[in-house]
């Protein structure tokens, strides 16, 4: 569980440790809350947006933090084979395609300043 | 005219130009706006173009957004529309390529996984060299025929 409030912005992501990828729509709000994260890591929040950009730039992927979201994945489906056993804390995937090592699965519901990520 | 979809298994007609980084190519929405891609933008979105601006769309909340606000899905829906090139839909939402398929009767895409919930709606697209006009036939087809 991670929780952010402050100032009229609320990120709530509400999951214990672990994987989960986005259900596969268009348009949930999974862009945007990797948005509100950046900016969070910008307020020194223990939170990380990564993509696709990052991964081209061979940026390490930092899954140390609490809430780590790797946006658009099937550009770089390598990044599975990274994933740790045992998370340190929420790791969050939009892809769109199959895949074999992450079984849950998370929704966005948003509006403007607030995200809450939950299990669907 | 029909749509072309082609899955990233089978081989490509010889020449055709893939957009294969949707977001990286996508720049802007030029008017007019095709008639096609304004209802995938309502189906995803639901959204409808600025009135007053057209560099932007209203969102589903009624707030003004650049174009290149829209979900990579609404992106790629226009790129189909407009490019004349064959657009990579690897990350597009399974909502984005449903209403494509619905709204869509030409234009060249690219897909990697087969969608197994495709609405049983009317839709004039090719797949593998056949012709599919209703929904529940290519959902057969995919679940099934080709197999």
């Amino acid at each position: 569980m991670y929780v952010f409030e402050r100032g009229g912005l609320s990120v709530r992501v509400e999951l214990d440790r672990g994987a989960y990828v986005f259900y596969p729509d268009s348009a949930t709000g999974k862009t945007y809350l990797g948005k509100l994260l950046e900016k969070l890591c910008r307020l020194d929040e223990p939170v990380r947006n990564y993509t696709y950009t990052s991964w081209c730039d061979k940026v390490p992927v930092p899954f140390d933090k609490a809430v780590l979201l790797l946006d658009k994945v099937d550009m770089y489906p390598e990044v599975l084979d990274l994933l740790p056993d045992r998370p340190a804390g929420i790791i969050l995937l939009d892809m769109k395609g199959p895949q074999k090592c992450v079984r849950h699965v998370a929704n966005v519901e948003y509006s403007t300043g607030k995200v809450r990520v939950f299990e669907w | 005219m029909s749509l072309q979809v082609y899955f990233n298994d089978e081989p490509l007609p010889e020449g055709i130009e893939i957009i294969r980084d949707v977001d990286a190519h996508f720049i802007d929405v030029e008017h007019p706006i095709p008639e096609c891609f304004l209802k995938v933008l309502k189906d995803v979105e639901q959204a409808t173009p600025s009135v007053t601006l057209s560099s932007r769309f209203v969102d589903r909340f009624g707030g003004e957004l650049y174009w290149d606000c829209m979900s990579t899905g609404s992106k790629a829906a226009y790129l189909i529309a407009t490019s004349g090139k064959c657009v990579d839909t690897r990350e597009c939402g399974e909502n984005a390529i449903c209403s494509i398929f619905e709204h869509y009767s030409s234009g060249t895409m690219l897909m990697y996984f087969p969608f197994y919930d495709i609405p049983d709606v009317p839709m004039d697209l090719v797949v593998h060299g056949i012709r599919f006009t209703r929904g529940a036939v290519l959902d057969y087809y995919l679940k099934e025929g080709c197999r």
